[in-house]
């Protein structure tokens, strides 16, 4: 399940669902919303970015939950539950603890759904979506984004050019490789800076950003994106409504304590947990589209 | 027939304004001194009667100023006129003569001694370039001027200056010292140069003669902060000690009465924090009063962390090295700023708000501990003085 099938939406409908789903995660303190946009975080960035993923959440984002969970009962002291008292004479809550658990929950929600963001919103579909708004802002935020994995890209091949020569940092004693180290970056900047003006030069010489110039795009607002924005407008609505109307209000200072469990509050929970399993949804829909067309076309091939 | 309703009318006004004057003193420490500046006798009574202090605000030529009174040091109280006039027919001519940067004359209205010894704050609206503040008698029928008391002078940051009147005959004036200043100047010009005392000598004559005249002088040294920002410590109050100076002696018990209150949150339930309705207790009181046991030498903080644990209330505090104390940020899950933005938790002892820490304060045997929530700076509760509060 290597092709993403949501990417291929229109860039509306992936950005929109992001927004939806970034600033909810943001947002949202009630455990089971956390919990469940977590859940579709972790599936969706393994789903796009499969081992590499596993291996980013098991190595830094798991010891960062862990930690930042532990963070808070050290410096917040409130609610009512008293476990014990720590050494410098403040209570021990067990709100305080969960209350961190809660905040490292969010933090490495919102984290993973950026992870998400960056593979689906490649550069280009950025700058489709806001290079008539803003043409100055959106090239300099598509570049940008770009800048370190085009740094890395490029001093790998000056580090092999300077090795053939014998002035790579693998040469020498500490002193040298230093040395080398220093003149490798310096090349890279001086590289980047004349890259930087390259670009500026031949974008306005292809006239970017001015008035009446069109711009190629492979994007088609076709009638599954217009079923996929009237869903998140429904989802994205009705949990936005949900929050205000309070059913997914939860406080852990003084005490633990959420809205009453209601029948609005099940349906609200629902309809989030819709909203960030869409691109799942999409992927399995179409993962079994592709079998089933796979195994007629087999089956037309005996035959 | 006229005249006499005029002065009637006159006279019944005035009995209005003192009439109300008193009705407000049963519930509010500070009071404004009524245009006549008489201050009835019930007034000053009640002050006694609490223990406590008074404060009487007043106003004259744009200049405000403060009469403290402590109700320890009223013996016998009886009517006096509060008024304090700031004038300025010789100020020019004694600044020349006593070279001084600032001058300020002003009179009492009352004559002969204000009773209960009560010290006086003047607040002007500009800082003053000087580093004491001196006080001088003018003597018209020798033309001269004699240093009858120091006073203390802050500039925070516009020039405050506190004195105790000893005595209140006549036209006085403040003056602004500088260190260097004083050594310098020269004997102000008078009929009889002995009468005069402004050489530095002698004004340390006249200034020791003055402090062993009165019972207890409110502010005798210059009103300067300790290394931990605090102000001075109102006379007969305790100073604030150092909590690592201290050893605590287990062997001596002492006993003390505590209680934790939040009664202001009640009044201003529009700017509590909802999320903490849970834990506000209905009639506002998180420890009734009760008589705890202490050991010599521990401070306010020792007390009410220890009882505070033993009764499974929650508190929440941090120790601030810049006052050398700890500062109590919540107690029973209601912090500060849980009831606006002037919102917290303060002390007192023997209806005393300390102006320094809880950790600074040393108990002594049957002190009366009380921890209040104010949501006002201190001034819902009668302690704004604590926190630095101007009339």
């Amino acid at each position: 399940m290597n092709k993403d099938s949501f990417s291929g939406y229109h860039p509306l409908i992936n950005m929109l669902y992001f927004t939806l789903v970034i600033g909810c995660g943001m947002v949202f303190a009630h455990p089971v919303c956390q919990g469940l946009s977590l859940l579709c975080a972790v599936s969706y960035s393994l789903c796009l970015n499969g081992k590499k993923a596993l291996r980013f959440q098991l190595l830094y984002l798991l010891p960062l939950l862990v930690l930042t969970a532990l963070m808070n009962p050290a410096f917040s002291h409130q609610g009512v539950t008293i476990l014990t008292y720590l050494p410098n004479g403040n209570p021990l809550t067990l709100e305080s603890i969960l209350y961190g658990a809660s905040a490292a929950v969010m933090l490495i929600t919102v984290i993973l759904w950026f992870s998400c963001f960056n593979a689906v919103m490649s550069s280009d579909k950025f700058v489709y979506l806001f290079g008539r708004v803003a043409p100055a802002l959106s090239l300099l935020l598509a570049l940008t984004l770009r800048f370190v994995p085009r740094f890395r890209a490029q001093i790998r091949v000056i580090s092999a050019a300077q090795r053939c020569v014998g002035r790579d940092v693998s040469n020498g004693g500490i002193f040298r490789r230093a040395k080398h180290g220093m003149k490798i970056l310096s090349i890279l900047i001086t590289w980047a800076l004349e890259n930087a003006i390259e670009t500026a030069d031949s974008m306005r010489s292809r006239g970017y950003g001015l008035k009446g110039r069109t711009a190629f795009s492979i994007y088609r607002f076709g009638r599954r994106d217009a079923y996929a924005l009237f869903f998140l407008l429904l989802c994205g609505g009705a949990t936005l409504a949900g929050a205000v109307g309070g059913a997914l209000k939860f406080v852990y200072y003084p005490m633990l304590g959420g809205a009453e469990p209601t029948l609005w509050q099940l349906l609200a929970f629902t309809v989030y947990f819709a909203l960030c399993a869409m691109p799942l949804v999409v992927n399995m829909k179409e993962d079994v589209h592709w079998r089933t067309l796979q195994k007629t076309q087999a089956l037309s091939l005996k035959t | 027939m006229k005249h006499i309703k005029r002065i009637a009318c006159l006279l019944l006004s005035l009995l209005l304004l003192s009439f109300f004057g008193c009705g407000k003193e049963t519930i509010n420490r500070t009071l404004q001194i009524p245009e006549d500046g008489r201050v009835a006798r019930a007034v000053f009574k009640g002050i006694q009667e609490s223990g406590d202090i008074g404060i009487f605000n007043g106003n004259s030529n744009d200049i405000t100023y403060q009469w403290l009174f402590m109700g320890s040091l009223l013996e016998e109280p009886r009517d006096e006129n509060l008024l304090v006039t700031f004038s300025s027919a010789k100020t020019q001519e004694v600044k020349a003569r006593l070279s001084a940067e600032h001058v300020q004359e002003f009179s009492f209205a009352n004559g002969e001694e204000i009773l209960g010894g009560p010290s006086l704050s003047v607040y002007f609206t500009y800082p003053w370039n000087a580093d004491s503040a001196e006080v001088y008698q003018y003597d018209a029928q020798t033309d001269s001027l004699t240093l009858v008391a120091t006073a203390a002078l802050e500039n925070v940051p516009n020039a405050v200056v506190t004195l105790i009147p000893q005595t209140f005959k006549g036209l006085f004036y403040l003056v602004g010292r500088t260190t260097q200043e004083q050594s310098t100047t020269e004997a102000a010009a008078g009929s009889e140069p002995g009468a005069s005392a402004t050489a530095l000598g002698q004004s340390n004559k006249a200034t020791d003669a003055y402090v062993n005249e009165t019972k207890k002088p409110t502010v005798a040294e210059p009103a300067t902060k300790d290394k931990y920002l605090t102000d001075e410590v109102p006379s007969g109050k305790p100073k604030p000690v150092e909590p690592e100076d201290v050893t605590v002696e287990k062997e001596k018990k002492h006993t003390a009465t505590l209680s934790i209150r939040c009664d202001t949150i009640l009044q201003n339930m529009d700017q509590f924090n909802q999320d903490k309705l849970p834990v506000l207790p209905k009639d506002g009181v998180i420890m009734p009063t009760r008589t705890v046991v202490f050991y010599e030498g521990e401070s306010v903080f020792d007390v009410l962390q220890r009882e505070t644990r033993a009764s499974k209330i929650h508190m929440e505090f941090v120790f601030t090295p810049m006052y050398n104390s700890a500062y109590i940020e919540g107690i029973h899950n209601l912090y500060e700023f849980d009831c606006g933005s002037l919102s917290g938790w303060m002390y007192k002892v023997n209806g005393w708000f300390p102006n320094y820490g809880c950790s600074r304060y040393v108990l002594k045997n049957g002190d009366v501990i009380e921890w209040v929530y104010t949501c006002d700076l201190g001034r819902d509760v009668g302690g704004g003085y604590a926190v630095g509060e101007l009339p």
